[in-house]
């Protein structure tokens, strides 16, 4: 599905009309299908839109849930109850219940935070059961465990009682969440999903607050499951509490691990194929779950993107063989102009804090016994470009960590541009002006090239949910400007003619310099480098080398670099700090460092010989 | 009040067979970093594995156990090679959705070749309470807990002493170091799932005279999640002392609370453990790397 | 054994770019260069962690570029790994049985953890301790004296000295000097270019995966490229002094 995003009114036009005559189609089936397809087609819309909601979860934020059937009966009982139970309106309650069970979403989404997916996995596992018990037992309110009848008259839908009206609401509210959906996606909050499940380090790098979208991604999910939910009690006459249980939940996952995760054509497809197979195969009805459950585990292992990655493929294939078909013009594509960095601009005010960028004072950290750094100082001015180098095991890493609040510190100070640092989050550092790149770079691997640098600017970007969705004009003004900014960027590094393409895609050396584009979107005041030349080849360097330099003398942004290649670190440096076994040795200019004895010694050993000054 | 020392004996009999599920699914996890959330479809297939020794060709009890124990690792290592080895690459996600395939593959097998008719065998030791103390037990309550007792500790020197037990605690913590000892990786994988589905379907085999057996006997053991986080997931005394408190916090809960409400006392249980304690009673705390 | 051409990637990565060289029978090899120069890439490839995309690793005689990690310790070659990768919770006997895991002559086997002990005897005194709670240098004694257990006739060692005090690095030097004199040759990654030119009968320079120079002890000790392999190339002039800390 062509992505519903900036870009020409008319434009969006031309590209939409596909869908709309689809819609139509859909719209006028009810004058010829029986009245049973209608029922399936219903089928197929809830399914569509639970569909949706999972993979908005899990395709997209990466996080595992076995909880979709929960969401679902939270809807489907509360709307079923308050309509038939206390006479509220259906166009009450399924809002209503919707945001409710958001909440419930968000609250189920806590232990997200803290654990790893496969606890995350139990975690929701218990929460369907624990949902389906009280569905069980909690007769006076849920009917147990014979179940719960519903009425669309009694929730108050009595100008849809006929099944062809019935079918046409569940394909408005269908549409529309497709569209809130797609909308989402493409969205500040979409991308900052995907960079979630692709690279949580490089995520909260970038300024992305892994509690508040992790969170999010569940009450987003309980609001689709809740929506489907609702638009269920209103389409089968009886609510089985064994409808909603972990078998349900699987048969969700099912949906998109067929349809493909991470993909809202997917979610269209994998119900698709899941509710209208059974229906083609009614023969084989005792098969059915087997089948579906082999078809599964072939997916997984054969076509772990599912039928929209294996359409996706083909497409590649084919757009390939036209490519190499047609005439060579790729050449000068990959070969483009580099633009000259005036074209950014540093979103942070110049330097107040008397020239000083960052300032570290006497910082100490052991791992149990092992000091592994020990009262360690460093002073980086601004526009100076610093290097800290030292041999395996010095404390580099560490020191950089400590940086990046992914340790603490047992004592010491870390200042930038006079505030403490001790007191910041990972994720808040992007805004106070400092990003750092990974020695094993750290892209979002199945995001493209331009999506990958508009993370980079998620912390400039203001707009919340209900503008992403919605596509409200002061959201999409924003994303257009971003958009502009981005594709500056990917100029500035010569990676313009790969915008669409996904970084994993990307040669080492260009991925290298699209994880600086990104740093560079978040309009940093100080670059932190870990190993950046490590991997590229020597022209690959040289070229680093002056692009470091044009960054620092243009946009006047202070870097602090650790590198092993010790050409690159001499040709880059203003000054060099030297830690050997957590312990600052020397500090200077590169060819005093050279001399050094001391890090000499550090570096080769002691009594080298063959030193001569 | 008088209740309570029954309620927890009773508890400690219900939580052995947690633990057992327990240790299976720590096992896996501990060599292979896969939950196996099929774990409570190897119970089922050791139950009708037992009801057909049993029933069908006629066997003893203890030789049914035996033949169990070896089905179960037989389809542990089939499942291993067919549905997990092509997957050793594939993100945790993708692996755990595997994992409920495979469960659900099992169960439809299962269905489609005995329907979903219960079935039942009866055990070798009496089902009449006989009285110990102020408390009342079944003999064949008490042949379970010692049973797992006996299993439990053949675990033990199983790992301590045994050449092939020690490879497994080697692969475990460090599979790299582990093939520069020339331990192929690939085979303790294989054998770990082996042992994992043995003591699965040892559990199956063991509570089948109790609670019949079914399709979803699986489900009845799910509770041995619930013990491997409480106990830290890598520990085997972990599992052990996770499944007796859910074993007995559940027969505590059924009685004081409702006992309509009693099975979703091991889901809070875990929820709380998750939130408080999420590396469990007995995990190690870890800190985050990068 | 003998390396042509070897090349080795991590994913993207071109981490060897064609070495080569040869460790002749009971001699002391030591591979030398930065950090990142691929001295541990090309260790990584001999013993099959890491396979090599291209080129030839031939051990007297065999073809080993495609073998799996259990088959090239079962021909006699055993790697101590850096960081030294212990088995932390078996305790340092267990440690050692396991490095006899392809042996079958369990005799012998009690019979060479004994001569381990003998060469390392405060690894006797803590046979029945965890691995993970020795020392740094007792952990990298149990580690060589795991890698013998399986009889090799080869013997690779990746930084050996690593974050260990001097002292404790000049022992664990003597013993890799003596089990060369027992006849196993020795292939040693090492960091720390004097030490390991002090016991090195022949030495290699890596950078950026390829081997630059070569060449016996005294021809290395002598050559100011080596340190260049280290420090870099000169930088601009210098400047009056360095702070010191």
């Amino acid at each position: 599905m062509a992505p519903l995003m900036v870009g020409a009114r008319g434009n969006a036009l031309a590209r939409l009309w596909p869908y709309g005559l689809l819609l139509l189609l859909l719209a006028v089936l009810p004058a010829v299908v029986s009245s049973y397809a209608l029922h399936i087609l219903s089928t197929l819309g809830i399914a569509v839109i639970l569909a949706l909601g999972l993979n908005i979860l899990m395709g997209f934020a990466g996080q595992v849930s076995l909880a979709n059937a929960a969401f679902f009966g939270i809807g489907a009982y509360a709307v079923a109850v308050l309509g038939n139970g206390y006479g509220v309106t259906f166009w009450l309650a399924l809002p209503l219940v919707a945001l409710l069970t958001a909440g419930i979403g968000f609250l189920v989404g806590l232990p997200a935070l803290r654990v790893s997916s496969h606890y995350l996995a139990l975690a929701t596992l218990a929460f369907v059961w624990t949902v389906q018990v009280v569905l069980i037992n909690w007769v006076s309110v849920t009917g147990g465990s014979p179940g719960l009848t519903s009425s669309r008259s009694g929730l108050g839908l009595s100008a849809f009682r006929a099944d062809w009206t019935y079918y046409l609401l569940i394909l408005a509210v269908t549409t529309v969440m497709v569209v809130l959906a797609v909308n989402i996606v493409h969205s500040k909050i979409g991308r900052a999903f995907t960079a979630i499940r692709d690279n949580e380090n490089a995520a909260e790098i970038m300024g992305v607050n892994l509690a508040k979208y992790k969170t999010l991604a569940f009450a987003i999910n309980a609001f689709y499951c809740a929506v489907a939910g609702g638009l269920q009690a209103g389409l089968v006459r009886f609510l089985d509490p064994y409808e909603f249980g972990l078998w349900p939940s699987i048969w969700h996952l099912l949906y998109i691990v067929v349809g493909g995760l991470g993909s809202i054509p997917g979610s269209i497809l994998g119900p698709l194929v899941l509710v209208s197979l059974p229906e083609a195969l009614r023969g084989f009805a005792e098969y059915r779950e087997l089948i579906f459950a082999v078809l599964m585990l072939l997916t997984l292992i054969y076509l772990p993107n599912g039928i929209a990655g294996g359409i996706d493929r083909l497409r590649q294939r084919w757009r390939a063989d036209r490519a190499t078909a047609g005439s060579n013009d790729t050449d000068a594509a990959s070969a483009p102009q580099r633009q000259s960095a005036t074209v950014l601009t540093t979103a942070h005010a110049p330097p107040a804090h008397g020239g000083i960028s960052l300032e570290v004072a006497g910082l100490t950290l052991s791992f149990g016994g092992l000091k592994a750094l020990q009262d360690a100082s460093l002073t980086v001015k601004e526009g100076e470009i610093r290097a800290l180098i030292g041999p395996n095991g010095a404390g580099k890493t560490t020191f950089l960590n400590l940086l990046c609040r992914v340790y603490t510190p047992d004592a010491g100070t870390m200042r930038f541009r006079g505030r403490s640092l001790l007191d910041v989050k990972s994720h808040d550092l992007v805004r106070l002006g400092i990003v750092r790149t990974f020695q094993n770079i750290r892209l979002f691997a199945k995001m493209t090239v331009l999506d990958n640098v508009l993370v980079g600017m998620h912390s400039h970007l203001d707009h919340g949910i209900i503008g992403c969705a919605w596509r409200l004009p002061g959201a999409m003004e924003e994303a257009r400007e971003a958009q502009r900014k981005a594709s500056l960027l990917l100029g500035y590094v010569g990676l313009e003619h790969a915008r669409d393409m996904p970084a994993a895609s990307l040669s080492f050396g260009q991925q290298r310099r699209l994880e600086l584009a990104r740093a560079l979107a978040a309009d940093p005041a100080l670059l932190l480098l870990d190993e950046p030349a490590s991997g590229l080849d020597k022209s690959e360097v040289a070229e680093l080398l002056a692009v470091l330099h044009t960054i620092r003398d243009q946009l006047g942004v202070s870097i602090l670099v650790i590198e092993h290649d010790m050409n690159f670190v001499m040709g880059l440096a203003d000054r060099i700090t030297v830690l050997d076994h957590g312990v600052v040795i020397a500090e200077g200019i590169p060819r005093d460092i050279q001399r050094d004895q001391l890090v000499i010694e550090a570096y080769l050993g002691k009594g080298h010989a063959l030193v001569e000054a | 009040m008088e209740l309570v020392p029954q309620l927890i004996v009773s508890g400690i009999a219900a939580g052995s067979l947690y633990a057992l599920v327990a240790i299976g699914l720590v096992l896996i996890y501990k060599a292979t970093d896969i939950v196996n959330f099929a774990q409570g479809e190897s119970v089922t297939v050791g139950a009708y594995m037992g009801w057909l020794c049993i029933t069908q060709f006629r066997l003893p009890y203890f030789v049914a156990v035996v033949l169990v124990l070896a089905g179960s690792a037989l389809v542990g290592m089939i499942v291993e090679r067919v549905a997990y080895r092509p997957l050793l690459k594939s993100p945790p996600f993708t692996v755990i959705l595997a994992t409920l395939a495979v469960g659900l593959i099992i169960k439809n097998a299962i269905r489609l070749v005995w329907q979903d008719t219960p079935r039942t065998i009866s055990g070798v030791f009496s089902a009449e309470p006989i009285e110990i103390g102020s408390v009342l037990i079944t003999p064949e309550r008490l042949a379970i807990m010692f049973t797992v007792a006996l299993v439990v500790a053949l675990l033990v020197l199983f790992f301590r002493f045994s050449k092939l037990g020690k490879a497994m605690r080697a692969t475990a913590q460090s599979q790299e170091a582990a093939s520069l000892m020339g331990i192929s990786v690939p085979g303790i994988f294989s054998k770990t799932w082996a042992l994992g589905s043995a003591l699965g379907g040892l559990a199956g085999v063991l509570i089948a005279p109790l609670v019949g057996i079914n399709t979803e006997l699986g489900a009845v053991l799910v509770p041995g999640f619930v013990a491997a986080v409480v106990g830290g997931f890598t520990s085997i005394p972990g599992a052990i002392v996770g499944g007796i408190l859910v074993g007995v916090l559940e027969n505590l809960g059924g009685v004081f609370i409702s006992s309509s409400f009693k099975q979703v006392v091991p889901f809070v249980v875990l929820i709380t453990v998750l939130m408080v304690l999420p590396t469990g009673l007995f995990g190690k705390p870890l800190r985050k790397a990068v | 054994m003998k390396l042509d051409g070897v090349e080795t990637f991590y994913g993207a990565v071109k981490a060897l770019k064609g070495v080569s060289f040869t460790v002749p029978d009971g001699s002391i090899v030591a591979l030398l260069g930065g950090n990142g120069a691929g001295k541990t890439t090309t260790l990584r490839s001999i013993s099959g962690l890491t396979t090599a995309r291209k080129g030839t690793i031939e051990f007297n005689g065999t073809r080993i570029e495609k073998s799996p990690p259990e088959r090239v310790v079962g021909l006699g070659i055993s790697l101590v790994p850096q960081g030294r990768l212990l088995f932390a919770e078996l305790t340092v006997a267990e440690n050692l049985e396991l490095g006899a895991y392809l042996r079958h002559d369990s005799a012998e086997i009690k019979r060479d953890i004994e001569k381990a002990y003998e060469q390392f005897p405060i690894l006797r005194q803590k046979r029945a301790q965890e691995a993970g709670t020795l020392s740094g240098g007792q952990q990298q004694m149990v580690a060589i004296a795991r890698s013998l257990m399986s009889r090799p006739k080869l013997l690779m060692l990746d930084e050996p000295s690593l974050g260990l005090a001097p002292m404790i690095v000049a022992e664990i030097f003597e013993t890799i000097r003596k089990i060369r004199d027992d006849g196993v040759s020795i292939l040693l990654v090492e960091q720390n270019a004097n030490m390991a030119l002090s016991i090195a009968n022949f030495g290699y320079v890596l950078e950026s995966g390829k081997v630059v120079m070569s060449g016996n002890v005294a021809q290395l000790l002598s050559d100011p490229r080596v340190q260049q392999a280290y420090l870099g190339q000169e930088a601009g002039p210098a400047a009056p002094q360095a702070v010191r800390h």
